[in-house]
């Protein structure tokens, strides 16, 4: 029987989850939930079917009358791959009518993007290098060479496209050290002699 | 004036005066409070409990505070708290060079309900406002001041953070000379810096100070008068900066990395190639409106991507 709880924790996270934004502990959470718990896999199908049918909707353009105030933020990356739900599309689109940033963004997002696959398509046959060195008409090992060379550029091609496509792993981050340059700011605070709730203990072993 | 007419007006007045003398509100500055609390001293054990979202989070700590100064007992070591500083058991710690004094406390305003008994000390009620917005119930100790109970709401009225103390004794000499004995430590100083990229205000907190850790940190210190923040800003992270056990939540429209604990919360983003991790005790409503103040959350463009690879 489905931990009600869990489920609901889950399912939470399914959205994400199907972006590959989760976090790792959230990850292993998720994962571990859904390899026993067959309610949550089938609500994630369900949410992967609603994903690709939103895929497959048109531009839609942007009522300019109206104004949402939210910056989607990184929902952006979700827009131009198609995985936000219709409402969401519809909340987005309506905001970048309105507002000049978030194209701004949306633009550099669609530019960046373009430029990685662009990136991924190089293959050492269809390389531009390798007909170039053809139609020059050097001699065999010239060729190998350029082939080479060919190969070398796509591999490195691939790396890079796939390193700043995922954009690195996160970052360490020392809390402790963060935590104790707070308390010993807040502790020359008026509301620290009231509320002392706000020392962190973070650090203390 | 008839004898009926006489009696009636006779009985009015008693009236309204038992009416004033069964509830002695009296509206005052927070900062009268805040100065008398400044001078308690005490030790004893608190409680502090914070719901948010459905969640949570409780701790149980050892409290000594003598002259401004706050020692905690950890599992296995002790540490200590106060005037700029932080100092773990023996290990020295950190002190800031120079900060500003504490954010002017007129966002608020306090009405003493009544008195009350708490762990059967006699006590005295004061609800703070934050315009017409209940903000904080607390109840101070008469003899020493100490807030016994300190209830933190949320805008929407729920009860956001509870901290009561379960007992309380005034802080015997000895405490003193245990407080004082972490003098000698040796600390890393924190110079405060002019320049900052963060906001002057956010939400109506004033930013105090900015300092600028030997790893190139800024620290910029954010306060209203009751409560605080900072927000480190991390440069070139290349990465959102991760926070252990951390939430993906939802804040003022954008998605952020959230650990609520019992006594504060931390939020992490990234900016393009530059990381932000904010820590305090706001309120959630409030942490939402500071948010919003504050960069926002936004992917690396593609020269960004390149610089956190080779850069």
């Amino acid at each position: 029987m489905a931990d009600v709880s869990r489920c609901r924790a889950t399912e939470e996270l399914l959205s994400a989850y199907l972006d590959g934004e989760l976090l790792p502990d959230e990850l292993a959470a998720a994962v571990e939930h859904l390899d026993g718990c067959e309610t949550c896999i089938v609500t994630m199908r369900q949410l992967g079917e609603v994903r690709a049918a939103v895929r497959l909707l048109p531009w839609l353009e942007p009522p300019a009358e109206t104004y949402v105030g939210l910056h989607p933020g990184d929902e952006l990356s979700a827009y131009l791959d198609g995985e936000l739900t219709t409402a969401e599309v519809e909340l987005v689109t309506t905001h970048l009518g309105s507002c000049h940033d978030c194209r701004n963004e949306l633009h550099d997002l669609d530019a960046a993007r373009t430029a990685v696959r662009a990136l991924r398509r190089v293959e050492p046959a269809s390389s531009p290098v390798a007909p170039a060195a053809a139609a020059m008409g050097r001699g065999r090992h010239r060729r190998r060479l350029t082939l080479a060379t060919a190969a070398a550029a796509a591999t490195t091609a691939m790396v890079l496209a796939i390193a700043m496509a995922t954009g690195g792993g996160g970052a360490p981050l020392d809390r402790a050290s963060l935590a104790t340059r707070h308390s010993a700011r807040t502790s020359v605070e008026a509301g620290f002699s009231v509320i002392p709730a706000s020392v962190s203990l973070e650090g203390v072993p | 004036m008839s004898r009926v007419r006489r009696w009636v007006v006779t009985l009015g007045v008693a009236l309204a005066i038992a009416v004033a003398w069964a509830v002695p509100a009296q509206a005052g500055d927070l900062d009268d409070y805040l100065e008398r609390a400044a001078d308690a001293d005490y030790t004893g054990r608190r409680v502090v409990v914070t719901t948010w979202d459905g969640r949570t989070e409780a701790e149980i700590v050892e409290v000594t505070r003598v002259g401004g100064v706050v020692m905690i007992a950890g599992p296995t070591s002790d540490i200590m708290i106060g005037e700029g500083k932080v100092a773990m058991d023996g290990a020295g710690g950190v002190a800031l060079a120079v900060w500003s004094a504490p954010a002017a406390g007129d966002k608020y305003t306090a009405t003493e309900v009544g008195d009350v008994t708490r762990l059967g000390r006699p006590a005295r009620s004061v609800t703070i406002y934050e315009g017409t917005v209940v903000r904080a119930r607390i109840i101070f100790d008469v003899a020493t001041w100490v807030p016994l109970v300190t209830e933190i709401y949320d805008g929407d009225g729920d009860l956001f953070r509870v901290a009561a103390f379960t007992d309380l004794e005034e802080v015997p000499g000895q405490a003193v000379a245990a407080v004082r004995n972490h003098e000698g430590d040796a600390y890393d100083v924190v110079p405060r810096v002019d320049n900052s990229t963060l906001p002057e205000t956010a939400a109506g907190y004033q930013r105090l100070d900015t300092y600028l850790g030997a790893d190139g940190i800024a620290h910029g210190f954010y306060g209203d008068g009751l409560f605080s923040f900072s927000v480190f800003v991390v440069p070139a992270v290349g990465a959102t900066p991760q926070l252990d056990g951390g939430d993906v939540r939802s804040l003022a429209g954008h998605r952020y990395g959230v650990v609520v604990e019992a006594h504060e919360v931390w939020v992490s983003w990234r900016h393009g190639r530059t990381g932000y991790i904010l820590v305090g005790d706001l309120p959630p409503d409030h942490l939402e409106l500071v948010l919003d103040d504050l960069p926002a959350p936004k992917a690396p463009n593609l020269l960004e991507r390149f610089f956190d690879l080779f850069g």
